[in-house]
């Protein structure tokens, strides 16, 4: 699998930005020559060069320093909503498509209600009653992303519940909570991992989004989607104060996509004894992408 | 005490308005050590009638015993102890190993729901000793089932069912699909089984060549129905007219007789026949089995049929 995955140019394109933006993450604080966050007016808009490889921000912040620590902020509060979402939704469709009856009705009508409205919309419905803030960003978009999770594990499990060795392992004895975790669990978490990955690059994009609108990320933390929205009075002067962290948003969402699309082609056909037949599924990402702003 | 009985099981589907008999009225007995043979063509039940005896379904009329105690009233209590008395190996052997769990792990799976107690270390012990009995490596465990043969997963398959030692183990076509030799090398193990074991067996199967060399006593189920039931001994003069069909529809390889071949089709299911359901294909019916259905009526000792003309 490896082997046919690294061969592809596009996933190793994928796989390099992806292991780039988190050891940029990762190392931010060793490799940012300033602090992000204090204000220096005296050298607000340097040029690039010099001390300030970037130049500086509108109020004299090392404008590579906060791009750093951006991507740490970014990539790391999108993969916890991601870690969020995970765990609610995938629990969610377990139920809904072991159980069955009643309790797959009321999971799917939630799930149901919720993509019944525009992302942005619901993101800002409930940023609107819970107000602005990373936190409340964060569960804003877990409480959408989730339900995507849940439509997806319901179908697989449906699928796997009618197969014979389920009805072999229910006669050796397993019932209930060991036959969902040792025999349908493991089936599922292939295509949810191909899922997820693809789903970063949309939560990073969305999360950069609530940032922009003032909504996510309160200054003065560094955020690419804030950063952007900061550029705003610069943007015909000092355009690179834009372009940046656009690009920056752009290459990781780019990334994602090609490393998502990389695995699921390096998994799917016959790399793996699963549910092969559930290849659409993956192919209906179905993830809360808030377009406009960044 | 029998080891299992089932008194009057019927399994009913509806779709779509039509109420498909699967299973009809079924009264079957085992007793300990037994093997008895279940034999019927495609759609006649026997399948059905092993999930229901499997409690993978609930009936939906009847009774079932497992050593004189009810199964199919009673909570989940008394289902989770006959889960450990009976188990069974599939039809479709590849298709009853869950492709993500190493050999060791899926023969393991018994005793690790019945037996936890044992500990990991007499598990693995009892995992491997069972490999080695059905004729697999002991090194086999740390291997998947992809990697096996469809003999040898079958192996696979009987090995889980035989690990926790139960009384009674139900087969489903142990033998379809394979080669001649393998088939062969396979009946000589389930025979050495139960030899070994302590094991009721019960085969399902269309094979009556396969039934003759495992069984003691067969039944013939015809449209989700019992018609003949018979020690293997007088396999060779059954009585309903079905039965005479099966056996003459073997291939009979040293004394080809005149094929005795039954017109049209099995009966669809959803809308059987009146009376006797074996009637439009019988070669010998009378008025009555048009009118009425024949009971299920012992003849001599251990040969029950259900026609007209036997009793």
């Amino acid at each position: 699998m490896g082997h046919r995955f690294l061969r592809d140019p596009a996933s190793l394109t994928g796989f390099l930005i992806v292991g780039l933006l988190l050891l940029t993450a990762l190392f931010a604080p060793l490799l940012a020559p300033h602090d992000p966050e204090p204000v220096s007016l005296a050298e607000r808009l340097l040029a690039p060069g010099g001390e300030y490889p970037l130049g500086t921000d509108g109020l004299g912040r090392c404008l590579f320093s906060r791009m750093l620590y951006g991507a740490r902020v970014t990539l790391g509060y999108a993969f916890v909503v991601l870690m969020v979402t995970l765990f609610v939704g995938i629990p969610a469709g377990l139920l809904a498509g072991y159980c069955g009856g009643f309790i797959d009705g009321v999971i799917m009508r939630l799930v149901d209600i919720i993509l019944a409205f525009p992302n942005l919309v619901f993101a800002l419905v409930v940023l609107g009653i819970l107000g602005p803030g990373l936190l409340n960003a964060m569960l804003a978009l877990a409480m959408l992303s989730w339900v995507s999770y849940a439509r997806i594990v319901r179908g697989i499990v449906l699928s796997i519940k009618e197969k014979e060795y389920i009805a072999a392992a229910r006669v050796s004895g397993s019932r209930g909570f060991v036959l969902i975790w040792r025999h349908v669990l493991p089936n599922v978490l292939p295509p949810v991992a191909i899922l997820a990955t693809l789903d970063l690059g949309k939560l990073v994009l969305a999360f950069s989004t609530l940032s922009f609108l003032g909504l996510g990320a309160q200054p003065p933390t560094p955020e690419w989607g804030m950063m952007i929205n900061d550029a705003r009075p610069f943007m015909q002067t000092f355009p690179r104060l834009m372009i940046i962290p656009g690009a920056a948003i752009a290459l990781t969402v780019l990334g994602f996509n090609l490393l998502g699309d990389g695995l699921r082609d390096a998994l799917d056909p016959q790399g793996y004894a699963g549910p092969a037949d559930r290849r659409e599924e993956t192919r209906l990402p179905n993830a809360p992408a808030l377009k406009g702003g960044a | 005490m029998n080891l299992l009985e089932g008194h009057g099981l019927r399994k009913y589907y509806h779709r779509r308005g039509y109420q498909i008999q699967a299973v009809d009225g079924v009264d079957i007995s085992m007793k300990e050590h037994e093997a008895l043979g279940l034999v019927g063509e495609s759609g006649s039940g026997k399948s059905t009638l092993m999930r229901l005896l499997l409690l993978l379904e609930r009936p939906s009329a009847g009774d079932l015993y497992f050593r004189g105690g009810k199964l199919n009233s009673g909570g989940a209590q008394r289902w989770s102890h006959f889960r450990r008395e009976v188990q069974a190996v599939f039809q479709d052997a590849a298709a009853s190993l869950n492709p993500r769990l190493s050999v060791g792990r899926i023969v393991a799976e018994p005793l690790l729901n019945f037996g936890p107690e044992l500990g990991s270390h007499r598990i693995d012990e009892r995992v491997a000793a069972a490999l080695e009995r059905v004729g697999l490596q002991r090194d086999d465990r740390r291997r998947y089932p992809h990697e096996f043969s469809g003999g040898q997963q079958r192996r696979i398959a009987l090995a889980r069912a035989l690990v926790a030692d139960p009384p009674l183990i139900l087969c489903d076509e142990i033998t379809s699909g394979l080669d001649l030799s393998v088939q062969a090398k396979l009946l000589n193990l389930f025979r050495d089984l139960q030899e070994e074991s302590r094991a009721g067996f019960l085969f399902i199967s269309h094979d009556l060549g396969a039934m003759r060399y495992l069984c003691s006593r067969v039944a013939v189920i015809y449209a989700g129905k019992i018609v003949e039931e018979l020690p293997v001994s007088s396999l060779e003069q059954p009585l309903h007219p079905y039965t005479q069909a099966l056996l003459a529809a073997e291939a009979q390889l040293f004394a080809p007789s005149e094929m005795y071949l039954l017109e049209g089709e099995p009966p669809d299911p959803a809308a059987y026949p009146a009376g006797c359901r074996f009637h439009p294909r019988c070669p010998i019916r009378m008025k009555r089995c048009t009118e009425e259905s024949p009971r299920l009526t012992t003849v001599r000792v251990g040969h029950r049929a259900a026609c007209f003309t036997a009793h």
